[in-house]
């Protein structure tokens, strides 16, 4: 797993790639944190499953706990283009109807701007 | 012997070949294929499947290319049977069952696809024997009892009647137990039917599906404010579909029987295991492969329990997510899934279905609750195989807590909308609240999964008229009150394609011969036999197939286990599950009254008897496994007494199954069918047996009523106390003690048990047996109707004196099992259940597009 934060313009940008799982949620998570403690100015968040080929409940937990800390912002997170078998498991679980879900990252960042 | 068994066999295949080329869609590729073709395809799956030459290649490796070879020729078929449903968007069936007892496959594909002869020569031309080649297939045992040969029979007849159906199951790693005797008592060993891989099958890693179990609902707030469970904290596995082509006869439609397996959804820990953690490196691996491992792990433990409930919710989760699936390949949502599918419930086992559905419908395509509950109810069928309330499964709440807690909170749900509609309709009947409550109230709470089942199908049958009507009136009268009309009746039937025209070659032959072919297709046409019971001739041609199918079980009889057997002795055969309530035992007590009649009257003449069980009982059952001792000791003691050799043998056949059971149906003549009366839900090896030509020795019970107004009451040995009459007996006090105070005979075959004479050397040994019958109440009457069993027994004896007038009424019997066939019961169930119709298919003539 490799994730890769980024402040465009306000909007955090986090880019995961691999297996979003038990070994590696914990890691993405404080990754995370560490991160975004540095970026006050950062209220929503994109996230980038593009490249994330599986999620365990870890991985899941984990960026549940992200969703909680910016919401606590006052802000909101957003996935984008997660693949099938990420989709399944959101849709599954109903954090389908928690997270904002987008297919593409162009639309995902502009949702994120207005 | 007027009809050989070579004769039997050719005419046999001319039967089926003709039916297969009977369909206007003519097969292009099986009914052109010719011997040599078929050689070539067989030796090539030696050398490209099994990588071997011929010279070297061993049995299996015949056996597994045989099977390639023949799957190779359904696959046409089967795609363009797919092809067709998908193209005309038809309504399609979906079989839910925890069990499919197959059997072997290879015997029955190839009378399927017509190529018998074919496959004869073909492998004639090597020196190689069909027949032998078969017998190495092991049984695809994936199940108990009648419930899974009735769903193995479904199968059959939903394909050759052209319905579009898919079974639905677990490809169980060890299927039903190896039974073994040592010193007469049951051994339990793995069954091990994928040891060399399984042919038939078709692998679909691509399609696996995920399933989630444990973990807990967390309530976050959602897109729109409004807050929403989600389903945290749990653990993936994942379902791989194995695919079986099961081949309708003498039509194109090949439908499929999807086994899911269970794998890890991350199979292996290259971290862990990197840092030296073994062990743990492959822990979730072999945790989620434990789910398909085996067939009704113990429920004795906490954990098997566990494994229970996950196997079954395993089940339900691949299966509806295969059935929404597709689905969606051609629709845009699920509001007319039930427009478009039906599922079928093969009894509370996969009645997780009703919560499975209701949260697709309503977490993964966010439909309005009342909305999602109309498609639910409309797609789903429970169809109820038991009267026995211990056999009615509830899970305790924490346990479902625990695994499915999504689940659980959808079973409340649905519960508290349900009974407030049943306190609207009878106001201030807390116990009617009570009873039909989805969840029972106790020390532990419990999941009441017949009525989870009932509450979420609209349609619910029993399996014979008495099982359906007592099911109404006593097992769940208040839903029957609320929904009359979602409760009917559907008598369990079996495939005569299997059942006479595989099994029973000899007789299949003789039939075709007086009255054509068919009856393969539509059992009804037997009726066209009852002249011929009037005909001498045809009567002896008939007891001559029966005493080649007898030669033919004696045979196997002395070569597995070396026992002798007279085939001209009357052949009286008791093969199903061991239960109490099946009565293995009345018939134990008949055969010690026997014994002792011959030992007070050595000089007497008798009918030579040889009493054939066939029977495994459930490991825990610890009963039903003295009852399988006592019947061994009882038949050693019989052995050994010259006073009664030549006329009295009792047999204890180890490891009945499918094949076994293929080989003991034809040479029955008498078929015990003694369960007490209402206990039996319909049964289906009465049917078996009495299409076979054997007469049935029947309590009023499950389908012996039918079957006795079907071939006449003359025609059938019916004994004993009726359901109505038992109820009464347990209501007003039933005292076994009177009954034998009355029969001098019962006395002493009871008193004969207690003082030890079937186990000399191991003393009380089967006291309990004794204190069932007695003290302990005899729970299933066995002492009530002893009288009553042995008068028709000795009818039995008398009327097998004449051999005759004895094969007259087992023509008869033949010819009056129409209605018994599953064709006829399937038809019932597409009719009135499914409303699902028959799509033929043209090979060739689709073309794919998916």
């Amino acid at each position: 797993m490799a994730i890769n934060c980024e402040n465009k313009n306000g909007v955090g940008l986090v880019t995961v790639t691999g297996a979003l799982n038990a070994p590696v949620a914990e890691s993405f998570h404080n990754q995370f944190g560490v991160w975004f403690d540095t970026q006050p100015d950062v209220k929503q968040v994109v996230v980038d499953l593009g490249s994330v080929s599986f999620l365990d409940s870890l991985g899941l937990g984990a960026l549940i706990s992200i969703f909680k800390r910016i919401a606590e912002r006052g802000g909101d997170m957003r996935l984008v283009r997660p693949q099938q078998a990420v989709k399944l498991v959101l849709e599954i679980t109903n954090t389908s109807r928690i997270f904002h879900t987008f297919g593409t990252l162009e639309d995902a960042m502009k949702d994120a701007r207005r | 012997m007027r009809v050989c068994r070579e004769a039997a066999t050719r005419q046999m295949d001319s039967i089926a070949e003709a039916l297969c080329m009977k369909p206007t869609a003519k097969d292009k590729l099986n009914g052109e294929i010719t011997a040599d073709a078929f050689l070539a395809r067989f030796q090539d799956h030696i050398k490209y499947s099994r990588g071997k030459h011929f010279a070297g290649a061993t049995n299996f490796d015949k056996l597994a290319s045989l099977s390639r070879a023949i799957r190779d020729l359904a696959v046409e078929r089967m795609l363009a049977t797919q092809q067709t449903y998908y193209d005309r968007d038809v309504k399609r069936v979906y079989y839910l069952s925890m069990e499919f007892l197959m059997g072997r496959l290879l015997s029955n594909n190839v009378i399927s696809l017509g190529l018998r002869s074919v496959v004869e020569e073909a492998l004639g031309k090597l020196g190689l024997d069909f027949e032998r080649l078969c017998n190495y297939e092991p049984d695809a045992g994936l199940g108990n009892g009648g419930l899974g040969r009735l769903a193995a029979c479904y199968l059959d007849s939903l394909a050759t009647l052209e319905y579009p159906g898919y079974g639905y199951g677990i490809r169980y790693r060890h299927g039903m137990f190896r039974q073994e005797f040592d010193n007469g008592w049951q051994m339990e060993r793995p069954d091990d039917w994928l040891k060399f891989g399984n042919p038939w099958e078709i692998i679909r890693p691509e399609d696996a599906v995920p399933v989630l179990v444990y973990g807990r609902i967390e309530t976050l707030p959602a897109i729109g404010g409004t807050p929403r469970s989600v389903w945290v904290d749990w653990q993936m596995i994942e379902g791989v579909p194995y695919d079986i082509p099961i081949i309708g006869c003498g039509v194109n439609t090949v439908n499929i029987l999807r086994l899911w397996n269970a794998r890890a959804a991350e199979g292996f820990r290259l971290d862990v295991f990197n840092q030296g953690d073994y062990v743990r490196a492959v822990q979730e691996k072999n945790w989620a492969e434990n789910i398909s491992k085996v067939l009704y792990p113990s429920e004795n433990t906490h954990a098997g329990k566990e494994l229970r409930l996950i196997q079954e919710y395993f089940l339900v989760a691949c299966s509806v997510r295969d059935a929404v699936r597709r689905h969606l390949k051609k629709h845009d949502s699920l509001d007319n899934f039930a427009e478009k599918n039906a599922l079928q419930l093969n009894d509370t086992h996969p009645a997780l279905a009703v919560a499975e559905l209701m949260r697709h419908l309503l977490d993964e395509q966010d439909l309005p609750w009342e909305r999602a509950w109309e498609i639910t109810v409309a797609s789903l069928g429970y169809t109820n195989h038991t009267l026995l309330p211990e056999a009615l499964e509830k899970w305790p709440v924490p346990l479902m807590e625990r695994v499915l807690p999504r689940h659980l909170q959808i079973i409340y749900d649905i519960n508290s909308r349900f009974l407030e509609s049943v306190r609207v309709r009878y106001p201030n009947d807390d116990e009617r609240i009570r009873r039909v409550s989805l969840v029972e109230e106790g020390e532990v709470k419990q999941v009441r999964m017949a009525n989870l089942a009932i509450v979420g199908s609209h349609a619910v049958n029993g399996v014979a008229q008495l099982h359906s009507d007592l099911l109404k009136a006593n097992l769940v009268p208040e839903f029957a009150q609320m929904w009359p009309e979602r409760f009917s009746n559907k008598t369990n039937g079996v495939t005569q394609r299997r059942w006479l025209l595989a099994c029973n070659p000899g007789l299949a032959a003789l039939i075709t011969e007086s009255i054509g072919d068919a009856w393969v297709r539509d059992l009804d046409a037997l009726r066209g036999l009852e002249p011929f019971a009037e005909k001498p001739e045809f009567l002896q041609r008939f007891l001559g197939v029966k005493q080649v199918n007898k030669q033919r079980l004696a045979a196997l009889i002395a070569e597995r286990h070396g026992i002798a057997v007279d085939p001209k002795s009357l052949f009286d055969v008791h093969v199903k599950r061991l239960h109490e309530y099946k009565r293995q035992l009345l018939n134990a007590l008949h055969i010690i009254a026997l014994y002792h009649r011959i030992k007070d009257n050595p000089a007497g003449d008798f009918v030579p008897r040889t009493f054939i069980f066939g029977a495994k009982a459930a490991p825990g059952y610890h009963m039903a496994k003295r009852i399988i001792k006592f019947i061994n000791s009882i038949g050693e003691v019989i052995a050994r007494d010259p006073d009664v050799r030549g006329r009295l043998r009792v047999v204890f056949l180890p490891d009945y199954c499918v094949s076994l059971a293929e080989m003991i149906v034809p040479a029955a003549d008498l078929s015990e069918q003694i369960s007490t009366a209402g206990k039996e839900a319909s049964g289906t090896g009465n049917m078996k047996l009495s299409l076979n030509g054997a007469l049935t020795m029947g309590t009023w019970d499950g389908a012996n009523i039918e079957i006795a107004e079907a071939v006449g009451l003359e025609n059938i040995f019916i004994f004993g106390h009726r359901a109505e009459q038992i109820e009464a007996m347990a209501r007003d006090g039933y005292r076994p003690h009177e009954w034998a105070e009355r029969d001098a005979e019962l006395r002493r075959v009871l008193a004969s048990i207690r003082q030890g004479e079937f186990n000399p050397g191991a003393p009380g040994l089967f006291d309990d047996i004794h204190r069932a019958l007695t003290e302990w109440g005899d729970a299933y009457f066995h002492l009530a109707d002893f009288r009553s069993y042995a008068d028709a027994q000795q009818r039995a004896a008398d009327l097998f004196r004449d051999r005759t007038a004895w094969a007259r009424k087992a023509v008869l019997n033949v010819a009056r099992m129409g209605k018994f066939s599953s064709d006829r019961s399937i038809r019932e169930y597409a009719r009135e259940i499914w409303s699902l119709e028959p799509v033929p298919v043209k090979v060739g003539a689709a073309k794919p597009t998916t």
